[in-house]
Formats: C-alpha cells, structure tokens, sequence
C-alpha cells in the first residue's frame, strides 16, 4: 500500500490559539520531531512543556504534540517490533484525547493526526499481514482483525474532519478537504483488503469516492493522478488484475509526461513537486512491477526497463543504482526485478540477482524491505542452492546472528565453512569461525562453540596474525564458558589439554598477557581484589592489556578502600601514557583509549566517594568536597556527552544525587531528565532522592501556607503560600509519575507521597493510574507495613478517584475491599457510601450536578448513619464543617432515597433540621466558602 | 478559471481519456495464476495447468499452449487456491502434520486440479503424521492407494505410492510394504522414476527389511541405497534434488550402522560410526560423530555412566558443529545432547540444566521439524 507524504494533513494551518507563546514552542518541538528527526529531544522539549503549562487545554495541545511525535518515529523506526509499539500507543492516545478534550479545535487536530496515523499504520499493517502470510499464518487473523478496527477509527476521524472543513472558503481549507476524502477512499479500500466478506462493497465504495474526486479535480493535476492510481490498486483488491495493471501503466505515462515536460522547462514544477513526482513514478513503478512479477505478465521486462530508464532520466546524475533509487518503493521494484531474473533460470542473471538481493538486505537490516529481500533470497537458493556461496552464506550467517536465531545462523555459517575454497576460507574463514563459535555461546552451548573455535584455530591459525590471536581470545573464553557450565568436570581435562597446547602454539607475549587480564577479572568479579592486583601487575607495560590491566588494579583498589593507592595507580599509569604514546594505528590504541576514560571516570568516582561516603569502604560524607565532586562530574560529562559512552549515565547519577543533596532540585531534575532516556534504573534511583527532597519542600510550604491562614494578621500571603505549594506539589507529582514511568518496581512510599499530592491537587486520572499500580505491585504483598501502608492509603485514595471518575462499579469494589481490611476507617465509610448513594457537586460554572453513583441511595444512608461514632471521625466534633458536610450526605440519601419509598422522607426531615438548628445554618456558613456552599446546598434542595 | 495551485495545477497539456478507461469494468473473465517451478530453477507464472501428469504437465500461458515434460517440472503452485490450501502447506513444512491433515481436509475448491493435489498433500501429512500409531498407519495407507488407484497417472501418484509403502510399513504390513517399495524400486531401475524418488523407495526397502529383523539384507539395501545416491549425485542432477539426494545418502549410511544397534550390538555399532567419522566428506564425518554418540547413550540409558556420557557430549557436539548439510546428523545431535543433559543433571551441569535440555528439544522441532527426530523431541519437552 502506498504511502502519500501529499496525504498528511496539516494541523498548523488552521490553528488558531490565544496562547501563542505555546503555540510557537509546539511548532518547535514538532520540527525537532519532523524535520530533525530528534524524537528524545523532541519528547523531552514536550515534558518540560507539559511541566510548565499545567491548564487542561494547553496539556492536551501538549498532548497532541507527543503523539504527532510517536508517529513520526514509528515511521523512521527500522526495527518493526519497535515501530508497532509507537504505533499503536499513538493511535490509543489519540482516540483517548479526541474522546477527552472538549475544544473544537483540538478534537479537529486530533481528527486530523488520528487520520494520518490510520493512514500509516494501515500501511504498516499490511506489510505485516504480507509477512505473516509466509511465515506465520496464525497471526493473520488477529492481524486482520486489528487493521480493520484501525481503518474504522481513520474513517471516522476523516468524517470529522471533512464535516469541519465542508465549508472552508479558503484554498488551503479546501485543498485539504480533497487531501481527507482521498485519504478517506485509501482507508475504505484498505479495510476492503483486510475484510474479505465485505470486500466487493468496500472496494466499489472506495472507487465511487475516488471516481467524484477524479472527476472533480481534473485527472491531469497531481490529486488526479494519484486518485486514478488509487483506483488502480482498487482494481486490484478487488481482483481485476488487468484493469489494475493498465491504470499503473496510465499513471506511469502521466508522471513520467509531466517530468519531462517539466526538464523541457515547458511545465512549472517547483523542484520538491519534482522530487514528489519522481518518487510517485518510482511507487507506481514498484506496485506494477510486483503485480505484473506475480501474474506473469510478459511485458514485466518492459517495465523493469522502463524504471531504470525513469531512474537514469529523473534521478542524481552518477549515482549507484541503490542510492538513486528511493530507499522503499524503489528498493522494492529492484527486489521484484532480481527476482524476475532468477526465475529465468539463467545462472549469470540468477547470480546477479542473488547479489542484489543481497546488497538490499544488507541496506535494510530490520525494515519491510529487509524482510522482504530475505524471501527473495531464501526463495533463489531453494530453487538454486548450488549458487549459495560462502560470501552469502556468511551474510546470511551473519544477519541471522544479529536477529539472535542462533540456530538459523549455525546453519548458514557451517555451510559457509564447508564449501570455502582455499582462498575463500583465507579471507573469511576466522571471521565465520569466531560467528560460529558465538552462535553456539550465544544459545548457551559452550561445547560446541569451544569444539568450532578449536577446529577454526587449527585449521585457519596463522603465527603473528591478529585475527588468530583475536581468534584465540574466543577460545579462552569458550573453554572458560565451559568449565563453569560443568563445574570444571575432569572428563573434559583431555579436550582441555589438546586445547591448551594448540593455544600454545599461537600464543605470544600478548595471548599471555590477555589471559592475566582475564584472570585478573576473574578474581574481581570474585571480590578477590588483592589476588587479582597480584595478577594484573604482572602483565608487561608494551602489551594491549596494560591499559586495562592498570584501570582494574585502581578499580580493585578503590573496592578495598584505597583511594590514595587507587590514585597513584591512575597517576602511574598517566605517567606512562604520556612517556610512551602510541603511533597512529597502533594495535594497543582502541585499548588504551578506553583506559584512558575509564580512568577519567574513576577520578569522578572517588571525588563522588569522598563526598558523599560510603559505609563500606569507611568512608564519612564530606560536605566541603561537594563542589570539587560535582566539578568533576559536569565536566567528565561534559567531555563525553552525546558519544554513547558507557559511563556517562553512572556519572550523570553522581552529579544529580550530589545536586539533590544541596537542595539544588532544578538542577537535578534536568539531570534526571537526561538520564531517563539513558539508563532508566539509575535514573530511578536518582528519582527517589530527588522525589524526598520535593516530599521536605511540600512540607515546609505547607506547614508556611496552614500558618498565614490561621494567623488573620497574614491573612494576604495565603493566596501566594497557596500558589507555592501548588507549584511544589505539581513538581513532586511529574517526577512522582515519571518515576512510576521508569522504574522496574517503583516504592511504595514514592508511589503514596504521589498519590496524597495527586489527591490535594485532585487529578483523579493520574491517582487511578498510579493506585493501580501500587495495587498491581505491592497489592499482594504480605509484609506488615506494606500491607498497612497499601489498606491505609493506596485502596482509599484510589476509590475515591475512581468515584470522582464516575467510575463507581470499580470504586465500589475497591471501597469494599478497603472497608474489609479497615472496617472502621472514617474516610473509607464515607467514600463508601458516596459512591453507593451519589452525590450533589458544583461544575466549572458553578452549577450544581447530580451524580447517583451506583444509585442506592438506602443502604448509603444506612452505612453512614454512624459515620460519626467512628474511631477518628471527623465529623465526631458538632457543628464542624465535617459535621455538617456528613448531615448534608446523609441528607442527600435520604432524599434520594425518599424519590423512591416515601418512608424516607421523615428521615430527611429529621436530618435536616437537625442540621438547620435554631440558626438556619449560621453556624455553618461562619466555616468559610465551604461553608457557605454546604449552606446554600441545603437551602436550594429543600 | 482558478490559478492552479501546486496540487491542483495541470500536470501537462495532454487531456486524456484515461478516466474513461480506467472506470470501464473489464469484461475479461478472472485468470488463473498457477505457477510451475522446473528443476532447472527456472519458475513460470500466468499460467493455467489443465493436465498435472507424471509424464507431462499441460496447460496455457494466456492465450497460448503450454506444455513441458514432468521430468522438468519441480513443483507447482496453484494460483487460486483457497487460502486453507496455502496455510496447511505451511504447517507441513512446520512439522505440525495433525493440523495440515486436518486443514488439507478442509479445502473446498471446484477446481479438480487443486483438489486432487490436496488429496496428495493431505496423505502426505498423514504419513508423516503416524508415529507409533499402527491404526493411523493403516488409514493413511489405505487413503494412499486409494489416491493411486484413483488418480494412477497423475504427477504425484509415484511419490504416494511411496507414501504407501511407508504407511505399509509402519503398520506393521511388511509384506504389503516389500512390494509396493520394490515394485517402486524396480520400476526406477528401468529409469521410471526420477533419481531421488528412487533413491527413497530403495532406502525405505531397507527400513521394511530393518523393521521386518532382517537386518542384514536391510544393511545390503542401505549401502546399495548409498552408492545409488552417489551415482545419483554424480550425474547432472537438477540442483533442487541434490540436498534431498544428499540427505539419502547420510541417511542411508547411518541406517547401515543403525541396523547393529537395532540388535543391541554396540560394538558394531560404534566401530561402523567410528569408520564413517574417518570421511573425506564432513557431511559423513557429523553423520559417524552423531551415531557413536546416540551408541553411546543408548548403550547408557540403563545405567549411564559419567565418563560415557562426557564422550556421548563429545560425539554429538562435534556432530553438530560438522554437519554442512543442517540434516539429519544434526537434528539427532541436538536430540541426545538434550537428553544427555537430562542424565547428567544439576550436579554436572548446573542448575539450569532442564532449560538448556529444553532448548535443545526445541531447536530440534523449530529447525528440524520433518526428521525422524521432531517427535521424540516434542515428547521429551512434554515429559
């Protein structure tokens, strides 16, 4: 199926927003996303928007955004499992804020971004669906079943959006317009492929819409071309094959037409229309080429002709074939073609074909054009296996190993091993040894790999040769792989013997000296660091393993608590870096690089031990080495951001916990944010201490706000003691969620300090998710306190969210549960009992809204009646606001109750006056708004 | 008349009718797709087969005649054939026979051609499907003639009365089985029959004599079998029966030195295995290594032995790093590793021994899921 970049609707055109500032970053973030193709700075741009534009609309334009990014990396994405992952998470997103958001304008965007998606998806889908045929026909179905509901969901946002633009005045708006029923037609055609039973309707309606809009816009414009060459492939969903195959050929004729006229200078295209043409004549190219392949139709050779001459005419002038083909449809019609001569039988041609066949699956190691060239290949050597080289083989051998089948790849590279010539295993045979001697490790089938290893070193082994020492490195550590795996059995001493002594023969200073470096880590990994510093300081200066070895002895002595040896070690070993540098391509440089970093990082550790202690190694915190510590974090940091370095994201963890512990949250926050995405476990754990230090602000600003208002004096610094520990909680609860987010088993405590913070700020969404997940992960727990801890505050808090969600069946169960295991928990009763009786609230306008819960307004009553005798009741104190506010529930039931069975009005009346008092609720409204508000419920529903 | 705009604009001057065109229903009846793959490699498509003989294959590529001998033809595939037809094929090639069996039997086509093959595939299944069961074997020898007597000319019928004489065997009918497979075999001397249906029929011959105790005719029939591959072999065979011609061939020798241990005679056994590991050829090298380790554990099964089951390791993993060909030697490698795990246990192999056992068994039915070795492999994961 097509993809049509012309098909992507735009949403800033029509946007019309108050806020433009935001307006200004969102197009910022989705440029990062689309044009840049930055997608992490791109989500982490969207976060730092989303912590500091907190109103409903702006999160969900917010919202919107982060979408827009997901499907702009499921597009880029190589790796399918990846692609569907992003996929499918925007496409729930999407439905969830088109159902959510109540602006126009927004569910017209999300309308918008949902089509697109459909449109993408369904692509994805159907390459998939074409997948899963030849390999896995079990998964049609389901598949099927998933693209149809997908394509009903596109077809439902584009109604929205044509319905929205029907009458746009504008030629943007009605360009647009076109661009949705076209889109529109595409997904109808597609849900007729998926939809075998309906497909003759689905077909027919497709080409019904397409024909209207053909006819409407002219089959000489560019929509009109496309339009004619979507009901080509109409044509052929629906099985008319030569009607299909005529209409590539029409569309063909048309582009390639305009592009000449347009070289001719007699027709005014701009070059990104030309660069839009071209890759249209290659995709129309590759849907002819393929169907014409798979009907046998004779002029296929014709067409294959055609293209390179398309190529040769509209391309990059010089390039290869393979760069100047477009990397997908292009790609896919010279997979057809290679296919097309293999089948003729021809071996030169076949041989051609293999090669490639070859060359494109190498391009593509894990797309739909990756997997389609494995086909083509796999099908060639079924028919043709005499023509299975060992090159290909080795390819072949070796792309399997990286898509982890380690049988597929034992396979391919014994093959290849067995039919090298002399030559051949000169120049690939250790290469395919040491794959093949990985694969059988990698299964866990260390025999097998030592036995491959061995016999590759026999055979292939070469004196002073760098693969065979490379080749005998794999050796060392298969039998080393082996020994544990059995307990070092003495019925293999023999083969060890046999293996050692033809180590023997290759080995040299630097084969020694390696396995002193590997001994040496053995013993560390041990915890035995003195044994291990004894074997690493025996290992020759001039050797590769120096470097290492030197790191790994400070490393040891740092474990030991020996900080100033581990930096004389390093200072040593500076010394003899700078007194004997290496020249250009030296064999010892890759590893004396990465000594050399790895030795920076250490110095950033120790700064980080001294400042910070540590327990085991003795050592006390140091507040007066914090700056020095953190210097040397930023700038390790610094030197090796953006470069993949491995200690980058421990480093990143130094530097924020040292930040955190003097209270410097923003600054720890930016680094938690960049770790995040690096290494998500420490980011976790940088995340907890960050989340205390919020926990401590809250508190302070809390204790700060309750003092202004109980004093009248500073009665003005409420509202600004108010806004502050607003903004307080808000930053403890994004990390809070983005904690929960990350880490593999979030605690407890982080999770409850979330959702108490969630409920002052009554975003009950975010407490349903988060309280589900304490459930899920600690619910079953049976340790004492947790199990307190989740009865006290997860079940309680979680229910009432639930309710506030008018998700009152769920609320109820888990009220129930939490009234079970706290029976005379006051808060639990009387969420409770709202859920089961309902409840009267005030909406955004200040309206009063009827909610009937679960609509049992009796039992409620009943259940809350003794709502005050409750150990820590509230509402145990008369005429207080929780006094008062439980006479109006109970009032509330009864009324309810009474619209059913009139018995409960007396209890209404009692309850009521009650209430009234003798001061017609003076008392009440001196409680403040809250009481006031109570007041008027009473007297407006009387 | 509007200024065109970058979508709209007229792409070129030329107006044509092809919206008229493209909107006419074609009046030409659906065609018919199938495909014929030759052993030379070659494959033609848009092709309608009308005649599927064992002597030649008939049809029309559009509109004109089409005809090639079937000593050319490899395979075909049918063009419209349901989508039940194309899934069991998979599960055939799968190893998951009960469900191609029963998805074969499903195929609703009018189309004589596609029915009678599925008929063919659907008998090819269940002989591959019978395992100890001898009732099956019968049934699916009875289906197997009733196809040849139905269909005696048709391009499958010498492979199903191969089938036949398969089903025959493993039902315990030797008699019944000697005479489908020597009529088969007699019939491919006198070159009725193409190189690797020949080689087969001879080889199966030597496994009814085996199953029949006969076993030292049935070692004479497989080193026949052997030297008739290599003749096979050696002749310009097409190039897509050269592996399966090659698999006879290491099946054939391993069936020679098998027939000692159908005897219980280990000493044989291993000195035959033994002798093949000493090969020019690594294909029969893996195949000796792969049998002296099965000699070693069966022998040990009873009382396995420490020392004999390091050495049954050994053999087997050498086998499985050898074989070039990914067949036979290969998959019983994988098998008896799994099952020396199993013996040798935690203590020897630490903890996670079962899982390694495991997967062993596993690659056996992912990799390997038509050989001999797939249904002792499902049933030791299940046990």
């Amino acid at each position: 199926m097509p993809a049509l970049a012309l098909l992507a609707l735009s949403t800033a055109a029509l946007a019309q927003t108050p806020d433009a500032r935001l307006e200004g970053d969102l197009a910022f973030v989705r440029a990062l996303a689309k044009e840049l193709r930055c997608f992490d700075l791109a989500r982490l741009e969207a976060e730092n928007l989303a912590r500091t534009h907190r109103k409903g609309l702006a999160q969900d334009k917010i919202a919107l955004v982060t979408i827009e990014i997901s499907r702009e990396a499921a597009r880029t994405r190589r790796a399918r499992v990846e692609a569907r992952n992003l996929y499918r998470q925007a496409l729930d997103k999407a439905k969830e804020l088109r159902d959510r958001t109540d602006d126009a304008q927004l569910q017209l965007e999300t309308c918008r971004t949902l089509a697109n998606l459909a449109h993408d998806y369904g692509q994805f889908l159907a390459e998939e669906l074409e997948i899963a045929h030849a390999r896995a026909p079990e998964r049609v179905v389901q598949l099927e079943a998933e693209a149809s509901a997908m394509f009903r969901a596109g077809l439902d946002a584009c109604a929205f959006v044509s319905k929205a633009l029907t009458d746009a005045k504008d030629e943007n708006g009605r360009l647009e317009l076109l661009l949705v029923r076209l889109k529109s037609a595409v997904l109808l055609r597609e849900q007729g492929r998926c939809d075998r039973n309906n497909r003759s309707v689905l077909v027919a309606r497709a080409v019904e819409r397409l024909t209207e809009l053909v006819l409407e816009v002219g089959e000489e414009t560019t929509i009109g071309v496309r339009g004619m060459f979507e009901i080509a492939l109409c044509k052929e969903v629906d099985g008319r094959i030569d009607d299909a195959i005529d209409g590539y050929r029409s569309a063909i004729r048309h582009i390639t037409a305009s592009l000449q006229q347009a070289q001719r200078g007699d027709l005014p295209l701009s070059p990104e229309m030309r660069r839009f043409l071209f890759a249209m004549l290659q995709e129309v190219h590759a849907r002819a080429g393929e169907t014409m392949l798979r009907e046998g139709d004779p002029a296929c050779a014709e067409l294959f002709a055609s293209f390179q001459k398309a190529l040769q005419e509209f391309g990059p002038k010089n390039g290869a074939l393979l760069d100047v083909a477009s990397a997908d449809h292009g790609h896919l019609l010279l997979l057809a073609k290679a296919q097309f001569d293999a089948e003729s039988g021809d071996g030169p041609r076949t041989q051609q074909a293999l090669q490639l066949a070859r060359d494109i699956s190498v391009r593509h190691p894990s797309d739909f054009v990756g997997a389609r060239a494995k086909t083509v290949l796999e099908s060639i050597l079924q028919r043709r296996p005499d023509l299975a080289t060992a090159e290909l083989l080795l390819e072949l051998g070796r792309s399997a190993l990286h898509e982890k089948q380690h049988e597929v790849a034992v396979i391919a590279l014994r093959k290849s091993l067995a039919v090298m010539t002399p030559a051949e295993q000169e120049q690939h045979g250790v290469l395919a040894t040491r794959l093949l001697g990985l694969a059988f490790a990698n299964s866990d089938r260390p025999l097998e790999a030592m036995l491959a290893l061995g016999e590759g070193l026999h055979k292939l082994g070469r004196q002073r040769d760098p693969r065979t020492l490379e080749l005998a490195e794999d050796l060392h550590r298969a039998i080393a792989m082996h020994r544990r795996a059995t307990r070092n059995d003495a019925a293999f001493e023999p083969r060890y013997a046999e293996l050692a002594a033809l180590l023997a023969q290759f080995a040299d200073a630097a084969s020694g000296a390696s396995a002193l470096l590997q001994k040496g880590a053995e013993l560390f990994n041990q915890a035995k660091y003195r044994d291990a510093i004894d074997q690493l300081r025996r290992i020759p200066k001039d050797q590769p393993s120096y470097d290492p070895a030197c790191v790994l002895c400070a490393r040891a002595e740092i474990q030991m608590g020996r900080l100033g040896d581990a930096r004389a070690t390093l200072a040593a070993h500076a010394t003899h870096r700078a007194e004997n540098p290496l020249p250009p391509g030296d064999v010892r440089g890759p590893a004396r690089e990465r000594a050399t970093i790895d030795a920076e990082f250490l110095d950033v550790q120790m700064h980080w031990l001294e400042a910070r202690g540590a327990k085991e190694l003795g050592l006390s915190r140091d507040m007066a080495r914090y700056p020095a510590a953190i210097e040397k974090a930023r700038a390790f940091i610094a030197a090796h951001d953006g470069k993949g370095e491995q200690n980058l994201p421990a480093a990143l963890e130094f530097l924020g916990r040292l930040d955190c512990d003097l209270a410097k949250t923003a600054a720890a926050e930016q680094t938690f944010a960049r770790l995040k995405a690096l290494d998500p476990v420490r980011a976790s754990r940088l995340a907890s201490e960050l989340f205390r230090e919020y926990q401590n602000q809250v508190r302070l600003l809390l204790e700060e706000h309750d003092r202004a208002a109980a004093a009248p004096a500073s009665a003005g610094s409420v509202p600004k003691a108010a806004a502050d520990l607003e903004q307080a909680r808000r930053r403890l609860v994004t990390l809070g969620l983005d904690y929960a987010g990350i880490s593999p088993k979030p605690q407890l405590p982080i999770l409850i300090g979330t959702l108490v913070n969630l409920e002052a700020l009554q975003e009950w969404a975010h407490i349903s998710e988060i309280g589900q997940q304490a459930l899920a992960i600690h619910g079953d727990d049976s340790t004492p306190t947790v199990q307190g801890n989740v009865d006290r505050f997860v079940r309680p808090v979680l229910g009432t969210a639930l309710r506030h969600l008018r998700r009152c069946t769920e609320a109820y169960a888990v009220l129930q549960e939490a009234e079970r295991r706290l029976p005379e928990a006051p808060e639990v009763r009387r969420q409770l009992c709202l859920t089961l009786g309902g409840w009267l609230e005030l909406d955004r306008k200040g309206s009063p809204v009827q909610e009937p819960g679960l609509d049992r307004p009796d039992e409620a009553y009943t259940r809350l009646l003794d709502y005050d005798k409750l150990p820590g009741s509230p509402a145990a104190k008369p005429w207080s606001l929780a006094w008062y506010t439980w006479r109006w529930e109970l009032y509330w039931f009864a009324r309810k109750a009474a619209a059913k069975d009139n018995k409960w009005q007396a209890a209404a009346e009692t309850v009521w006056r009650i209430a009234r008092a003798t001061d017609d609720f003076a008392a009440l409204r001196q409680h403040g708004p809250a009481g006031v508000r109570l007041a008027r419920f009473f007297t407006e529903n009387h | 008349m509007a200024r065109p705009t970058p979508f709209r604009g007229r792409l070129h001057a030329m107006r044509t009718v092809s919206l008229a065109l493209a909107l006419a229903a074609s009046a030409a009846a659906q065609r018919t797709n199938d495909v014929v793959y030759t052993k030379a490699g070659a494959v033609l498509r848009g092709l309608e087969v009308t005649v599927f003989e064992s002597t030649t294959v008939r049809g029309k590529q559009g509109t004109a005649p089409f005809s090639m001998p079937a000593a050319e033809v490899a395979d075909v595939e049918w063009g419209d054939a349901p989508p039940a037809f194309a899934q069991a094929r998979l599960l055939l090639q799968r190893g998951e026979f009960r469900s191609a069996v029963q998805l074969f039997g499903d195929v609703q086509t009018l189309r004589p051609q596609v029915r009678a093959d599925a008929l063919h595939f659907q008998v090819e299944a269940a002989v591959a499907a019978i395992g100890d069961d001898k009732n099956a074997a019968a049934t699916a020898a009875r289906h197997a003639h009733a196809f040849v007597n139905t269909h005696p000319t048709h391009f499958r019928t010498p492979r199903v009365r191969l089938l036949a004489g398969r089903a025959e065997r493993l039902a315990g009918n030797h008699a019944a089985a000697t005479r489908t497979l020597r009529a088969l075999d007699e019939r491919g001397d006198d070159n009725g029959l193409r190189p690797q249906l020949h080689v087969e029929a001879r080889f199966e011959l030597g496994l009814c004599q085996r199953d029949a105790g006969d076993h030292s005719t049935a070692r004479a029939t497989f080193q026949a079998t052997t030297q008739l591959a290599t003749a096979a072999l050696a002749e310009r065979t097409a190039h897509h029966e050269a592996p399966a011609l090659r698999s006879l061939h290491l099946l054939a020798q391993s069936a020679a030195a098998e027939t000692f241990l159908s005897v219980s005679d280990w000493t044989a056994a291993e000195a035959a295995f033994q002798a093949l590991t000493a090969a020019a050829d690594p294909a029969s090298r893996a195949a000796g290594h792969a049998g002296l380790g099965e000699t070693i554990c069966r022998r040990g099964l009873a009382e396995p032995r420490l020392a004999d089951l390091r050495r049954c390791q050994l053999e087997l993993a050498l086998a499985a790093m050898l074989d070039p060909t990914g067949g036979d030697p290969s998959a019983k490698a994988n098998y008896w590793l799994g099952r020396c795990l199993l013996a040798l246990g935690a203590e020897r192999e630490g903890v996670n021994f079962r899982t390694r056992a495991h997967t062993y068994f596993q690659i056996v039915l992912d990799h390997y899921p038509g050989s001999r070795w797939a249904e002792p492999a499902a049933t030791a994961i299940t046990r």
